[in-house]
């Protein structure tokens, strides 16, 4: 346990720590950009899914930086430990930082007096958000590289913005118009993304298939 | 010596996995939002349509009669779309400030903001809001009158008024209702719009206007993955090393390397346009005109090559400078800012990273603009100019310190 | 050939790269060959740089690698058409110049780039480290290229194996926690612990009192009994002999005095 302990501690200290001071930079500038005076369903909806979600890209998808570089994973693999479980705190640090982003922005919301249900939209926003940083984990995890890992979770995002239609159960902003029941496929899709991600990293690694540079 | 390392860079991109998926996108988005695009605004305009499309009011007693119509809405919803750093940031007045809107309204309409709703609402219902043609003359039609002998000047100050209220961004700030208010084209103007359209843009520069409207979208984002990935490349295959140690210097390298990126991205940019162009270069000849059969390369070129310049420069300067991919969201957040910020999908160029022009002609309307986009695009291809320059001086200076950043731990 | 040894940590890279113009200097004067390292374009020109992790864009073919290297350094295309299956060839690589960098072995990334460090013909080569994690028939391999490099040109080799050294180099200066402490050549490093290095058989359960007397620099243990070459000023055992000293007798003789410095 210990050992996990310690290698999410240098993970955060050496890799993930600019994205987490990014995301509190992230929360603190939202005032400038999101109003959370008495918002309607659909107004709440919209912060959460066209802003709070970009949390998600942020905080899952460096989640491999530290083995994009094989002498690392190779001597992590050397010790003999399942790679899953290196991976797995890291995911749960992520997991936890996400879900107090969006309890913290609901919670200034309902705050600031708006007519909308909080559960519904939490349930939601936690399902969607988690989906779009899935797809960033699952890129950066085969393709071994972080930048394509954020290029695909954003260029989705985009896509929804004008392309939503083409997407059926797994479009974005749907709650932004009063449909919330798709959470499920959101859910769905993200837990398939997160573990697929892990497990076709590690089968392309083990064959070489990697793209190490 | 420049062209030979020119072309390695450009073979170089050629082989990366994000330039082919910035390829694959681009090209996907641009034929899915182009294939016929505006294809039936090019009808030669007949007497007794009920609508002619809109054009944008010059005059102050549409200016006013608009921006109160508008008001008139965004009270009733209360809803105001504001853009206060670039960003779309919707603001709900409090009931006491909600008052004093109203109270604004029927100082300038001299109604009663009840009477104003009614006259709303019995508007609205004249029209089949499910026809989208309908829907539009609609709120093209919709016009807030003010009362006799109100002024332009008392006008002003009341919007002031409206602006301390909803924060700054709206719709109700001077530049903006003054560039943003639409009036219904007459038979007289959509003919004179047409003629323009055929005349002075031989239809296919107008054509690429739209093109780079959806185009400037995506190259706002997309080239910034190509540049950080470029950058980071050197420490990913640890090379810096032993390219500091070679005699080329920071001009060639980074110089090179900038180009190779930026002709890259152009490609795809230029061959989509001059594809998509086609069509309508031929519809042009039916119509008796010769359309531009270079318009694919002068409109891109001026509209769109600026756009990228920067976006790669600054990727280029915010990697090289952090060794992060700190770029990535700082300009993803720009560009997204950009596309929210526009409050018209027509003009308001401003210094606006995405420039919009969201309409298959207005001709005359954007010569009357041609001059404020030449400025915008000279201003971001001389601060491109400034950041490659910036990006070279980091490059030696981290040369010089044998390869440390600002940030030497944070790595990616 | 000169050899520059020292301990990990001694700052053999940091002046290495302060040769090479990729660092600044904090204090004192530095010339190559009489030009400063100020003179940074210079300093490149007449020197070939192979770092210590030397790699190249794993997408590259050995050819394509080297062109790109060698088009850095300043050469035209005639120029490279001539030198670069030439440098290939020199450095055994002719066969594999297709092969992609990413799918190269250890010894054929130092080859690739010892060959970009000389392609460019300067005058003074500084390889970093160049044998470490190569196997022995690798490493036998690059120090006799490294030798027939120096022939015509000055090569720095830095190292912290000794056996690199004292199969190459005739001057050496051994480098620790920053500062010179021999400079010379090799004969004269190796007189220092000339007649000061015992060859004797122990008890193996003697080892330990051993070690704590003396300066051992080699154990065989064969059962019970140990065979162990010391360092020491007398005849440490009744049965000890004599025997020649090689560099690494030398060099740890020399680090344990410095050592001994510091802590005095």
């Amino acid at each position: 346990m210990e050992k996990y302990a310690k290698l999410t501690v240098s993970f955060v200290k050496r890799q993930y720590y600019p994205h987490l001071l990014l995301t509190v930079l992230f929360a603190a500038c939202s005032g400038g950009f999101v109003s959370f005076k008495g918002l309607e369903a659909f107004q709440a909806a919209k912060a959460m899914e066209m802003y709070v979600a970009f949390a998600g890209i942020l905080l899952f998808t460096p989640l491999f930086m530290p083995e994009q570089d094989k002498d690392i994973w190779e001597l992590e693999r050397s010790k003999g430990m399942p790679m899953w479980k290196v991976y797995l705190p890291r995911f749960l640090l992520a997991l936890v930082c996400c879900l107090s982003v969006i309890a913290l922005f609901l919670g200034m919301m309902v705050n600031g007096g708006g007519e909308f249900e909080a559960f519904p939209l939490f349930r939601g926003a936690c399902c969607e958000i988690l989906f779009l940083g899935s797809i960033g984990f699952f890129v950066s995890a085969v393709t071994n590289q972080a930048v394509i890992g954020y290029m695909l979770a954003v260029i989705y995002f985009t896509v929804n913005i004008g392309g939503g239609k083409y997407l059926g159960n797994f479009a974005l902003f749907q709650m932004m118009k009063g449909e919330y029941g798709t959470w499920m496929y959101w859910l769905l899709a993200a837990a398939a993304l997160f573990a697929a991600g892990v497990a076709v990293r590690e089968k392309l690694a083990v064959r070489n298939g990697i793209a190490w540079h | 010596m420049f062209g030979a390392l020119f072309l390695k860079e450009c073979r170089q991109v050629a082989k990366s996995l994000v330039y082919y998926i910035y390829v694959v996108v681009f090209v996907l988005f641009m034929t899915s939002q182009m294939s016929g695009e505006g294809w039936e605004k090019l009808q030669e305009p007949q007497p007794g349509q009920s609508y002619y499309g809109e054009t944008v009011a010059t005059d102050e007693l549409p200016i006013m009669e608009g921006t109160l119509a508008n008001l008139v809405q965004d009270v009733y919803r209360n809803s105001f779309a504001t853009y206060p750093l670039g960003f779309y940031k919707g603001v709900t007045l409090t009931d006491s400030e909600k008052k004093q809107a109203e109270e604004i309204l029927e100082r300038c309409t001299g109604k009663s903001f009840e009477t104003l709703e009614e006259e709303m609402d019995r508007h609205f219902r004249q029209y089949d809001q499910v026809s989208t043609e309908e829907a539009m003359a609609a709120a093209a039609d919709y016009k807030v009158p003010v009362k006799e002998g109100f002024t332009y000047g008392e006008f002003q100050s009341a919007m002031e008024e409206i602006c301390r209220l909803v924060g700054k961004g709206s719709s109700y700030e001077q530049a903006e209702y003054e560039n943003g208010i639409y009036v219904p084209m007459t038979y007289e103007q959509a003919k004179e719009e047409f003629d323009a359209l055929c005349s002075r843009d031989g239809l296919t520069r107008a054509y690429m206007r739209l093109f780079c409207d959806y185009a400037g979208i995506v190259l706002a984002i997309l080239p910034i993955f190509v540049g950080v990935s470029r950058v980071l490349r050197d420490r990913r295959a640890k090379v810096q090393q032993v390219i500091f140690s070679k005699p080329a210097s920071g001009v060639l390298i980074i110089g090179s390397r900038y180009l190779a990126n930026l002709v890259m991205i152009a490609i795809p940019v230029i061959a989509t346009a001059f594809l998509l162009q086609q069509p309508y270069y031929y519809k042009a000849q039916t119509f008796g005109i010769q359309g531009d059969i270079l318009a694919f390369l002068k409109v891109p070129c001026l509209w769109l090559l600026p756009e990228i310049m920067i976006v790669l420069a600054l990727a280029f300067l915010l990697t090289e400078l952090t060794d992060t991919i700190a770029a990535v969201f700082v300009q993803t957040a720009w560009g997204i800012g950009s596309l929210f910020a526009s409050d018209t999908l027509v003009g308001d160029f401003g210094l606006r990273l995405i420039t919009r022009w969201n309409d298959l002609g207005q001709s005359m309307y954007f010569a009357s603009l041609e001059k404020e986009l030449l400025l915008n695009k000279g201003f971001y291809c001389l601060l491109a100019a400034v950041c490659v320059i910036l990006t070279v001086l980091v490059y030696g200076r981290k040369r010089r310190k044998g390869g440390s950043c600002l940030w030497k731990n944070m790595q990616s | 050939m000169f050899g520059l040894l020292g301990p990990n940590g001694a700052g053999k890279t940091t002046l290495m790269k302060i040769l090479t113009a990729l660092l600044e200097k904090t204090g004192g004067e530095v010339t190559v060959c009489g030009v400063p390292i100020e003179d940074g374009r210079q300093i490149r020109n007449m020197t070939g740089y192979l770092p210590q992790d030397f790699s190249m864009y794993g997408n590259m073919s050995a050819y394509e690698a080297l062109d790109y290297l060698a088009l850095l350094s300043g050469m035209n295309k005639a120029e490279r058409k001539a030198k670069v299956p030439e440098m290939l060839e020199k450095v055994n690589l002719s066969e594999k110049q297709k092969t992609k960098v990413r799918s190269m072995s250890g010894g054929m990334k130092r080859r690739l780039g010892i060959a970009q460090a000389i392609i460019h013909d300067p005058k003074v080569i500084i390889v970093d480290e160049p044998t470490a994690g190569l196997d022995p028939e690798e490493r036998v391999r690059f120090r006799n290229l490294l030798c027939e490099i120096a022939k015509d040109r000055i090569v720095l080799l830095s190292t912290h194996i000794v056996g690199d050294i004292e199969a190459t180099c005739e001057k050496i200066a051994v480098l620790n926690q920053g500062r010179i402490c021999f400079d010379g050549k090799v004969t004269e490093l190796l007189s220092l612990v000339e007649g000061k290095v015992y060859s004797a058989e122990i008890a193996a359960v003697e080892l330990e009192k051993a070690k704590q007397k003396y300066m051992v620099t080699g154990i065989l243990t064969t059962g019970s009994t140990a065979n162990i070459k010391i360092i020491a000023d007398d005849k440490p055992f009744p049965q000890a002999r004599q025997v020649q000293p090689d560099v690494e007798d030398a060099y740890m003789y020399l680090m344990q005095r410095e050592e001994g410095k510091r802590v005095c």
